[in-house]
């Protein structure tokens, strides 16, 4: 689904916290604690979010469209049944993958600047 | 589960009660669902993950908590912003009638605050205070020392009195406001000289060696020409050679705060200054202190008391005094006549501007109330979608908030406008003693603008965002319309609010329509004695050192100089100053009542010609002649209504009085002058005595010419002829017209200042009125186009909306005119012969209310009939 540029554009620069969430979000739904386990191994502990940051976030993302809430649960046993999932929109897959794009770009001109080392495309 | 996880689990909610209660609905379980998660997950994996989840968690509340706040609060602000946008006249008209409520108010503050309580202009202000006799006199030089020499608890005592001194040469000379100190005086004041220096201890020590002087930045600037060279060079003052030894900073304007102290003299030169005989025990001082480190105020009152005892105990030869001593901080106005004046008209104004500030407030109030009825379907939308009623009025007090933040701003900027104009106003009181101040916007001027728009936001804010908030949205959703019993209540207190408005404004309107009315009154006052074609010219020979011969002769002089010049119809002199406002007093005893109780009446210095100068009829017996010499039995001429106090029923011609003074002398009554309103205008008779000029010589006198053309012309050529005789004569030559301006200034100002808050009172009931009217209209369209689809005619419309808006202004106007009767009153006495129950005023103001009233209600009303009715009816 094409989305509106601007309307994408109006969400740009994603906040860290934002685009490490959506990142999460890619591969399914997921529910708050699984979100925040999940940014901080993928950094390897080098970001954490907290609860309050998360849910803020989250807040603002359902404002924006980005993420809604599922009634979609994995098959988990003890799965409880008032926890909340939330999955990532189209439009919230757009505006992640324009945020990646636009983190892309400043690599490459980090790298015309000598300050990466060219990574080789496997 | 282990119960420290459960203890911290606990805690966890307990930290939640930091975010907003809407998030916490919305997310606290799943907030503290996560956090449990985490807290046995990190146990798990070992102690340091489970001390760094912990640290995560609470680096996250401490700024999430704050931010999520902050946001709600910038969404409020959003909303009003654009609430606000959307209906732009009602926000200008709420911004504009806050404004001019906050401005008057935050004017009134910074003035009533600069004058009462600006503190000296001198280093630590707290420390410093002054000595105030029970009796009202100054402390005796001798007592000075004492006290000066043996308090334990001051760490400097000095002593100054403030007196006109002329300075400069020739016709450039003039008479400014000056004041004779101690040695100590700068040191114990703590202010020092900005160029040069202050005096040394040894220039106060004998009588008339030290011809030294400190003068004002502004004599500097505007007599000297801000010569760098100024130290050392020789000035002249009352005709004798003083040396510039410094040059105060710009803000050091002495002690008395009211005047602009322009230099300053050892109190040892008072005698070369001709203050006196010269003789420094003879002073009489105002006495300043500056309190040792951590002594209060009460504890160096007690020691001065002591020391007063040991004073009359010591020296019996002293004369013994019943007063008191006490202790005050000097601050604001501290000359304790002007202060109680400036303090009771502050009481009046602060009065005006409370009853402003209120229409203000009901003016808003009632357009809030007026736009809510048109908002009922968009906050119930609100409602809909999940906004709590909490939420509700958060964000209706939030725009209310914005509105008096908008009138913060208006207000100040219109203090910072009033302030400037009140500062280069000048008020015309002749001499150097022109009282001045200097106001600015300080930060005090700030928070008081801030604290009042808070205030008068939640006030005007919070009875229509409880009544709007209450929203049933069944029925606001379905028909579009208000449910009629919240339509009940709110009509209730908007009608409320506009009988206030109207009540107050013609309380407002009436006392500045008396005060207009008392000004018409003085201005055709006759005060008994020619005005019209009259200078007048005040001379001081003691400053130029004359002996009682020398004054003689130049006044002999001069009047015959005058009397020579073209125009000029009569001469004389006396003293003082008719209307000047200032005025003498005799006492005396009656010869032959049988009473030795002495009387004091108001008394004037007059020359043989006075009475025919001033054209003031001689009723009975003659006035002074040329015969009535200094050797001649002493005579003096009373006033009618002195003749009628005094002797009643009979007449005074050839009756005698005695002086109280230690050599009595009798004085013979030898004519009645007709009554003159030589204190005031539009006073009571008062009770006068005159006697001449031959027979009690004074070095002041006022030279009193009568012309018989423009009296313009002629004031330059008296100037003339007073330098012609004596160049370093300061003269200060006016017409009789300028003086009046003077004497009629306080009815000006009253009539100035009540007049633009009558106007603006109206101006603000107005806004209020037609606003309410408007909107109550636009609501009422649908009705109105029923009405004229079955037959109506646009007049039968008109009339319902005036109707209902003319009885709620009758009885405003009935109210006021209660509260008039029992608050007018007590401002008759700054009335000129007007009746504070004046018919007049209280026929006009009505009517001219009513017309206000009519025209705020009939502009929307015929606006609202010209609608086609199918166009209001498709509302529906």
């Amino acid at each position: 689904m094409r989305y509106n540029k601007r309307e994408v554009a109006d969400l740009l620069p994603l906040t860290p916290a934002v685009f490490h969430i959506l990142l999460t979000l890619c591969d399914g739904g997921k529910h708050g604690y699984a979100i925040m386990r999940e940014v901080e191994s993928r950094s390897a502990g080098g970001v954490r979010i907290g609860p309050g940051t998360l849910y803020r976030s989250i807040q603002k993302m359902l404002d924006d469209g980005l993420v809604e809430e599922t009634e979609a649960r994995p098959h988990t046993e003890n799965d409880d049944e008032r926890r909340r999932y939330y999955e990532m929109t189209d439009f919230g897959r757009a505006v992640a993958a324009a945020e990646a794009k636009r983190l892309a770009e400043i690599v490459r001109e980090a790298q015309a600047k000598k300050l990466l080392p060219k990574l080789r495309s496997t | 589960m282990p119960r420290w996880i459960r203890i911290s689990n606990w805690i966890y909610r307990l930290l939640q009660g930091a975010y907003p209660a809407e998030f916490r609905e919305i997310y606290g379980d799943e907030m503290s669902r996560a956090f449990a998660e985490g807290c046995e997950e990190s146990r798990r994996l070992g102690i340091t993950k489970l001390v760094r989840f912990f640290a995560t968690v609470l680096s996250d509340w401490s700024r999430t908590a704050p931010q999520e706040h902050f946001d709600q609060l910038r969404q409020d602000f959003r909303y009003s912003f654009a609430a606000l946008a959307r209906s732009k006249v009602f926000a200008l008209a709420a911004i504009i009638s806050l404004s001019l409520g906050i401005g008057v108010s935050s004017t009134l503050f910074t003035t009533a605050g600069t004058l009462l309580t600006r503190p000296l202009p001198v280093s630590d202000p707290q420390k410093v205070v002054m000595f105030r006799s029970s009796d009202g006199h100054d402390i005796p030089y001798p007592d000075y020392v004492l006290y000066r020499d043996t308090n334990r608890t001051f760490t400097g005592l000095t002593g100054f009195f403030p007196t006109p001194v002329s300075f400069g040469q020739g016709e450039k000379s003039e008479i400014v406001a000056a004041e004779l100190v101690t040695g100590n005086y700068f040191d114990v004041l703590g202010v020092r000289a900005a160029l040069g220096r202050t005096f040394l201890p040894e220039e106060d020590r004998t009588a008339g060696t030290h011809p030294v002087v400190v003068i004002s930045d502004m004599l500097w600037r505007q007599q000297l020409g801000s010569d760098p060279q100024v130290i050392g060079r020789s000035v002249t003052l009352n005709g004798r050679p003083f040396r510039v030894v410094g040059v105060m900073p710009p803000a050091f304007t002495g002690s008395a705060y009211l005047l602009k102290v322009q230099l300053w003299s050892p109190v040892a030169m008072s005698g070369t200054l001709n203050w006196g005989g010269g003789q420094l025990e003879q002073l009489q001082l105002m006495v300043l202190g500056r309190l040792k480190p951590n002594i209060p105020i009460e504890k160096a009152a007690a020691d001065v008391n002591r020391l007063q005892v040991l004073i009359s105990r010591d020296h019996p030869e002293r004369p013994q005094t019943l007063s008191t001593l006490s202790l005050f901080r000097p601050a604001g106005v501290f000359l304790t006549r002007e202060r109680r004046r400036i303090e009771n008209v502050t009481i009046v104004l602060m009065a005006v501007v409370g009853l402003i500030l209120v229409i203000a407030c009901s003016n808003v109030g009632s357009l809030l109330l007026a736009r809510a009825s048109s908002r009922h379907q968009e906050l119930a939308v609100r409602v809909a979608v999940g906004a709590s009623r909490l939420r509700l009025i958060r964000q209706l007090l939030t725009e209310s908030l914005v509105l008096s933040g908008g009138g913060a701003i208006g207000g100040l900027l219109m203090t910072a406008w009033l302030t400037r104009v009140l500062t280069t106003y000048n008020v015309p009181i002749p001499g150097p003693y022109a009282p001045f101040a200097e106001f600015t916007v300080n930060w005090r001027s700030v928070a008081f603008a801030s604290i009042l728009s808070l205030i008068t936001g939640l006030l005007f804010g919070m009875a229509p965002a409880w009544r709007s908030s209450r929203v049933d949205i069944a029925i606001a959703l379905k028909i579009g319309t208000p449910a009629s019993g919240s339509t009940y209540q709110r009509l209730r207190l908007r009608n409320a609010l506009i009988v206030t408005q109207v009540a107050l404004s013609f309380v407002l309107l009436a006392a500045s329509g008396l005060f207009v009315r008392s000004l018409l009154f003085a201005r055709q006052t006759d005060p008994g004695f020619e005005t019209r074609n009259i200078v007048l010219a005040s001379v001081n020979l003691g400053f130029q050192g004359y002996t009682v011969p020398q004054g003689r002769e130049f006044y002999r002089q001069i009047k015959e100089r005058l009397r020579a010049l073209p125009g000029v119809r009569a001469v004389s002199t006396g003293r003082p100053l008719p209307l000047s406002g200032s005025d003498g007093r005799a006492t005396f005893v009656v010869d032959g009542s049988g009473s030795e109780q002495p009387v004091t009446v108001a008394a004037t210095g007059a020359d043989v010609d006075y009475f025919d100068t001033l054209q003031i009829p001689i009723l009975r017996g003659r006035g002074f002649a040329a015969t009535d010499t200094r050797n001649a039995p002493r005579v003096v001429v009373i006033s009618e209504s002195m003749e009628r106090k005094l002797f009643p029923g009979m007449s005074a011609i050839g009756q005698r009085l005695r002086t109280t003074s230690a050599q009595p002398q009798a004085l013979e009554i030898i004519g009645i002058a007709k009554d003159v309103d030589f204190g005031a205008l539009g006073e009571d008779p008062q009770p006068r005595i005159y006697d001449t000029f031959e027979q009690s010589y004074a070095p002041t006198q006022s030279l009193v010419v009568a012309t018989s053309s423009d009296p313009n012309t002629i004031r330059e050529l008296v100037s003339r002829e007073v330098h012609m005789l004596n160049r370093n004569l300061p003269v200060e030559a006016k017409t009789m017209q300028e003086y009046l301006e003077f004497s009629l200034w306080p009815a000006r100002i009253g009539a100035i200042v009540l007049g633009s808050t009558g106007v603006l009172a109206v101006f603000l009931a107005c806004v209020g009125i037609y606003g309410v009217a408007a909107y109550s209209v636009g609501q009422r369209t649908r009705e109105f186009g029923t009405r004229i689809a079955l037959g109506a005619r646009s007049i039968d419309v008109v009339r319902l909306v005036v109707g209902d808006g003319m009885l709620l202004a009758l009885i405003g106007l009935g109210l006021g005119m209660g509260a008039a009767i029992v608050i007018l009153p007590p401002i008759a006495n700054l009335l000129y012969g007007t009746n504070p129950m004046d018919p007049m005023t209280f026929l006009t103001v009505p009517v001219l209310l009513l017309i206000v009233v009519f025209l705020a209600n009939y502009l929307p009303a015929r606006r609202a009939t010209a609608v086609d009715p199918v166009i209001a009816l498709r509302f529906e």
